[in-house]
């Protein structure tokens, strides 16, 4: 990476493609490339044109990609104060099955009289738009790098960015637009800069963030709470909301009635609601859901059920025309599901594998499935699997239990509509508390997974990213 | 006016992960230390939502 060269002509071409839709932007944000003369944006090597990508080289295709989400970006916000992400692709860590795509943030935070919140950080961009000017002219306001190197040998072995830009994204490629559209966000001020880990702000000061998150356990804000609070606040799974207005409104627009839980009806030491996770595949859950008893696969010899292959006969007795509980691990979500359906499965729960909650989804898509699937905490799934009893011909008693939802609840939401936050306990270094709940339905641009139905609107009904940021002062 | 630089720490990154059907599902996961861990981690813990 050079540091300091300027838009090239490659980017000047590309920014040119785009000049009649940039010019329509409520705000101009442009891409300032830092990459040497063959690297990166600059990378010489010939490519087809490919969705909708005119390009002719990586790096052209690379840079047309990161101008087309800074267009939509664009014409989504309002300053008078055009926007500089400064950029470049370098290789970045990987393995053959795992990589870092990238990385982007703010360069720059601000406190200010002059702005709406006393004593309160806001990121680069938008206190340069409340200012109306550029604190600091010629810095880039945000800084973004990403993977060169990403589908070559040793780095996500065969699976590249997908540089086209129609959302047609071939199976095994990583979309780079969603992806972009998703870290641009985080720069612009979809994020807290108070410590996750010990609730500490930066010099004591709040983010403008922190002033929208309420905690319905504690009763109050985060800008009230002590740091060992925040701390705690932090892995309070589906306890931490987002109390700003424009959200709020535009929740019930976006976000589907019906929250996935699980209800257990006997027996009665267990009796209860219990949180879980949404299948991305089979049929949707619903009210009043599908009440049976529950059968335990059990195919290892430490008497977990992985069903990674057609289940035999005594996994079968147990699982016929009913509920079926199966271990996470090993093999595919549904896999598992399908496995269970074959057998004569009417629903399964996935019992995970990992310690920590909330439950997350149950990714994969497999048009096969037709029956219900949910995920639950390994604590839960225990609990479940204790209040079983076998028969003496393999049949599991005793343990009744409902897939449903509460459909009293948006999906992602509290009860008077305020979209819930990550919040996961553990906590995600770096994730935490600046996403959206996995919980949410319709999937969210903002929640730590980048799910691959997103649609490349930033607005309801499809998406809740501008009302957040426009709650924060966008 | 006061300001305040951000490292790296502050900036967020985006992990894939591949499954062995060949999946690859993408996380904004994690601060740099925690996006390389869990690249590392993914075919023994199944780092992927998928399986």
């Amino acid at each position: 990476m050079t540091a300091n060269s300027r838009i090239t002509s490659a980017v000047a071409a590309v920014v040119a493609t785009l000049a009649c839709s940039v010019a329509t932007a409520a705000v101009q944000i442009n891409i300032l490339n830092v990459d040497g003369p063959v690297e990166g944006f600059n990378d010489p090597t010939p490519v087809a044109p490919v969705g909708g990508n005119p390009g002719t080289t990586l790096g052209e295709q690379r840079l047309y990609a990161f101008a087309y989400v800074a267009n939509i970006w664009g014409a989504n916000l309002t300053s008078a104060v055009p926007i500089l992400v400064q950029a470049a692709f370098n290789p970045l860590a990987c393995t053959s099955t795992g990589a870092v795509l990238g990385s982007a943030g703010a360069t720059q935070i601000f406190y200010d009289d002059s702005l709406p919140k006393a004593d309160t950080w806001y990121p680069f961009a938008l206190a340069n738009k409340i200012v109306g000017f550029d604190i600091i002219p010629g810095f880039p306001q945000l800084a973004a790098q990403f993977n060169s190197n990403l589908g070559n040998p040793g780095c996500l072995d065969g699976s590249p960015f997908y540089l086209g830009v129609d959302n047609n994204v071939p199976a095994g490629q990583v979309n780079l637009v969603t992806t972009l559209l998703h870290e641009f966000g985080h720069g612009l001020g979809f994020q807290t800069f108070t410590s996750t880990a010990t609730g500490a702000q930066v010099l004591d000061v709040p983010s403008i963030w922190d002033h929208y998150l309420y905690d319905n356990s504690f009763g109050k804000p985060w800008v009230q709470m002590t740091n060992a609070e925040r701390a705690a606040s932090a892995i309070n799974p589906r306890q931490l909301v987002w109390a700003g207005s424009n959200v709020t409104t535009a929740a019930p627009t976006v976000l589907s009635l019906g929250t996935p839980e699980l209800t257990v009806l006997a027996p009665a030491g267990v009796q209860g609601t219990y949180l879980a996770g949404a299948a991305s595949f089979g049929p949707l859950l619903s009210d009043p859901g599908l009440t049976r008893q529950a059968g335990q696969v059990v195919d290892q010899p430490n008497g977990t059920g992985l069903a990674c292959a057609p289940l035999d006969a005594t996994n079968a007795r147990r699982v016929k025309q009913r509920i079926a509980i199966v271990d996470r691990g090993v093999c595919g979500f549904t896999v598992k599901v399908k496995n269970a359906q074959d057998a004569g499965a009417v629903g399964v729960i996935v019992v995970d594998n990992a310690a920590g909650g909330p439950p997350a989804g149950l990714g994969g898509a497999d048009p096969a499935v037709t029956i219900p699937a949910i995920r639950v905490t390994l604590a839960d799934g225990n609990k479940l699997k204790a209040a079983l009893n076998d028969t003496p011909s393999n049949r599991s008693t005793g343990l009744v239990v409902r897939l449903g939802t509460d459909t009293s609840q948006l999906a992602g939401a509290d009860a008077l509509d305020r979209v819930m936050m990550y919040s996961p306990n553990p906590r995600v270094a770096g994730s935490s508390v600046s996403h959206y709940d996995t919980s949410a339905f319709r999937n969210l641009l903002m929640e730590p997974s980048i799910n691959s139905d997103l649609t490349q609107s930033l607005l309801p009904p499809e998406d809740l990213t501008v009302p957040l940021l426009k709650d924060i002062g966008w | 006016m006061v300001a305040a630089t951000l490292d790296e720490s502050f900036m967020t990154n985006s992990v894939a992960t591949k499954s062995s059907t060949g999946h690859v599902h993408t996380d904004c996961a994690a601060d740099a230390a925690s996006a390389e861990a869990a690249i590392h981690a993914a075919p023994a813990q199944e780092a992927t939502n998928d399986r």
